[in-house]
């Protein structure tokens, strides 16, 4: 029953995405979605009932009853009704978390059916109350699949040749439609990896006897078959798109494989450079078509699986407004959540490792951000504040941003907070910039919660934020205005594995620096530096640019006999620019990420290493982490 | 109750299946050793139902079911094998051959197949 329970779990955590973003949407007013968390309610309640977790069915029965009330206009939506539908989704989310961990599902529905029974109870005491109970198969929220059965064969349990078995029933099957999908994926089933049941997906005009029968009849050490039909079950919104079948036409394919596609399409690039120097070195022209279209095909490849990789930022927004609502709740707080942006697409890794982050930077919002409701008026404010998450595609990368029109952040306090934690002297915080205070934030140990809640300022930092982010090859930065509110904006790489980067040689060795850490390439003679406080800077534009030799942050020695004129790379770092004078530039060329491992990976400064068309290993350079000064 | 022909090459799994088909009702018409000899005895003898084994000498059991649905479309071949022969289970069976039994036998198993033939 494996993969049976892991579809259960897969199917059933959008069940609740449906219900959670559907109660928000109700909660507001809008009545046109209960019949979509209606539906919800019912599938699910049809699925738990199937698998026998008696308590979700429970809970999702009382859930259906309540929601066809409303629907009925027996019931009306009160906040303490929709607090309930809530409680009865976390409910079933425990049991969901429960069952993946291979427990039981462990939930105690009693109390929180009885909640929910209650409010139709009510109702129906209510005099003129429409005696709408009891009619719960009548359900027009649940459109059957087009001639599509789901067909449940279970093998004899002493069954030696399973993958054979499930062979013969896909020929029979075959026979009388189309097989559109089948659990576990075909694979497994060749392989005989399944326990005693598989499900194949069939498109078909024969009846359900018909199906049945021929499955007894034709295959051996078939102990039970059942065959049902299809419900959509995928939520409201993709059916109005017609044309049901191209939900099922997908194939399900593991994050691993996809991994494993992008690093051998790498590899194919590593290879690629490869033959381009072969070809230079030895000008063989012969070679330039055939190079030309390996290279646009390798192109297409990589922006092909590159898109396969991409998901929705929906995925991981959708579970913030529910976030939202229940802090601005517990803190007594009026918020109004705006999410902008969520068709935006992202490669799935960087997709999974930005949810803490943005966690952690709404909850910064809420609780530090937006004021009472009290305060804001005092202030002159909308007694209800705004907290915007919006992603949008900048050229090559996406950039999310997290804001709130709250207290914003307050430069004198923070220099104070950081003297009192001994993270800068009072010297220092003299020196600084309203600007450079506020980046204050993002140091390790900084944490301006003047009492400590439950939400933040647990000590878990902006500072855990941004190394993330940085991690992930992208920037933060903060702009804010005292009582106008605070705007977090992140910069996203689309993608880890394969980038563009300027390849420079300092000492005889070359370096990468991805071009998106790159703002432009000067050519500088010796005569234009100058020498302000021990530190070497250029005038660019009228303003005053740091420059550094890169061997020396690198910690490398450096040639004494200095050229008259060397390239310098103008970087970004920690928003402000900086010179990094090299010895020579390559070029450009797109250089496939590989990861430094164990002790190297501490090593700052650098983001990992790539291997050049000739073989040679070089390292990448992580601007962010670099060490200045 | 079915005429079986059984085709095996060892004598040990024919009189196995001699035993089991045969106190049940069933009546072996007829025995063969490989695969040609299972080709020409089920010209000769016309059978409901035959076991066939797969791995034999001369001929062996996939290209027997092969010359036998040449010759009669109907025929109903039961193949008999042994665990990991999936794949040559599924070659027979696209072959034509209708069913599957596993050694070692269960007699129930071997039962349920050729009823369901019959």
């Amino acid at each position: 029953m494996e993969s049976y329970k892991d579809v259960f779990i897969s199917e059933s955590m959008e069940h609740l995405n449906t219900l959670t973003q559907g109660l928000l949407e109700l909660e507001k007013g809008n009545l046109q979605v209960i019949s979509e968390i209606f539906r919800a309610a019912h599938t699910l309640k049809g699925m738990s009932a199937t698998m026998g977790y008696e308590g979700m069915a429970s809970i999702t029965h009382e859930m259906e009853n309540l929601l066809d009330a409303i629907r009925e206009g027996r019931v009306k939506v009160t906040s303490e009704l929709v607090d309930t539908l809530f409680e009865a989704v976390d409910l079933l989310e425990a049991a969901l978390d429960a069952l993946r961990e291979g427990d039981e599902e462990n939930i105690d529905a009693g109390e929180v059916s009885r909640k929910l029974s209650r409010f139709v109870d009510s109702a129906e005491e209510a005099p003129g109350s429409a005696a709408g109970a009891g009619q719960q198969d009548r359900d027009p929220a649940v459109a059957a699949m087009d001639g599509v059965k789901r067909v449940d064969i279970e093998l004899d349990k002493d069954c030696t040749l399973k993958s054979v078995r499930a062979f013969m029933a896909f020929r029979e099957l075959k026979e009388l439609g189309e097989i559109v999908k089948c659990i576990p994926e075909e694979e497994k089933l060749e392989d005989g990896d399944f326990d005693r049941t598989f499900s194949i997906f069939l498109k078909t005009g024969a009846g359900d006897e018909e199906i049945k029968e021929r499955i007894l009849k034709k295959v051996s050490e078939v102990t039970r078959v059942e065959v049902t039909s299809v419900e959509s079950s995928s939520g409201g919104k993709e059916k109005g798109r017609g044309g049901d079948m191209k939900s099922v036409q997908t194939v399900r394919v593991s994050i691993e494989r996809l991994d494993s596609l992008m690093n051998l399409v790498g590899e194919l690039v590593i290879s690629k450079s490869r033959l381009f120097q072969i070809k230079n070195k030895y000008a063989i022209d012969e070679l330039n078509e055939t190079l030309a279209y390996i290279d646009k095909l390798t192109t297409s490849l990589q922006e092909e699986v590159q898109e396969m990789r991409m998901v929705e930022v929906r995925y991981v927004f959708d579970r913030f407004p529910r976030m939202v609502r229940d802090l601005a709740k517990k803190e007594g707080k009026k918020v109004e959540f705006v999410v902008e942006g969520k068709e935006i697409e992202l490669d799935r890794t960087v997709l999974d490792e930005i949810g803490d982050p943005l966690v952690h930077l709404l909850r910064n919002c809420i609780d530090h951000g937006i004021e009472p409701p009290e305060e804001r008026v005092e202030k002159g404010k909308s007694e209800v504040g705004r907290v915007l998450l919006r992603a949008r595609r900048v050229k090559d990368h996406v950039e999310i941003v997290v804001e709130d029109d709250g207290r914003g952040i307050d430069p004198e306090k923070i220099k104070k907070v950081a003297v009192e934690r001994g993270i800068i002297s009072e010297k220092e915080a003299e020196g600084m910039s309203p600007e450079e205070a506020r980046m204050l934030v993002f140091m390790p140990g900084f944490s301006s919660a003047e009492k400590v809640t439950d939400i933040s300022g647990r000590g878990v930092g902006l500072d855990v934020v941004r190394n993330k982010i940085l991690a992930l090859g992208g920037t933060v930065e903060l702009e804010s205005e005292v009582d106008r509110g605070t705007r977090f904006v992140l910069k996203l790489p689309l993608t880890l594995a394969i980038t563009k980067a300027l390849l420079i040689s300092a000492g005889g060795r070359t370096y990468a620096i991805p071009l998106n850490n790159v703002n432009e390439i000067l050519n500088v003679r010796d005569e234009d530096i100058t020498t302000v406080m021990g530190q070497e800077v250029i005038q660019l534009r009228g303003r005053i640019l740091p420059v550094y030799d890169l061997l020396e942050l690198l910690g490398k020695p450096t040639n004494g006999d200095r050229k008259r004129s060397r390239p310098v790379v103008v970087v970004e770092k920690g928003g402000n620019l900086l010179g990094l004078a090299v010895d020579e530039l390559i070029g450009q060329q797109e250089i496939v990420i590989k990861g430094l491992d164990g002790k190297l990976r501490d090593v700052r400064g650098f983001a990992g290493s790539t291997i050049m068309g000739d073989g040679r290993v070089s390292l990448i350079l992580d601007i962010a982490s670099l060490e200045v000064g | 109750m079915a005429k079986i022909l059984v085709v095996d090459d060892a004598a040990f799994m024919r009189m196995m299946l001699k035993n089991i088909l045969g106190k049940n009702g069933h009546q072996i018409v007829g025995e063969a050793q490989n695969g040609a000899e299972g080709v020409k005895k089920y010209q000769e003898l016309k059978p409901d139902v035959v076991t066939m084994d797969i791995i034999m000498p001369e001929l062996n059991g996939i290209e027997a079911v092969r010359k036998i649905i040449a010759l009669d479309p109907e025929a109903k071949i039961v193949m008999v094998s042994a665990l990991g022969q999936e794949a040559m289970v599924k070659e027979a069976l696209e072959a034509g051959a209708r069913d599957f039994i596993v050694k070692p036998f269960k007699e129930n198993k071997v039962l349920e197949v050729i009823e369901k033939l019959c």
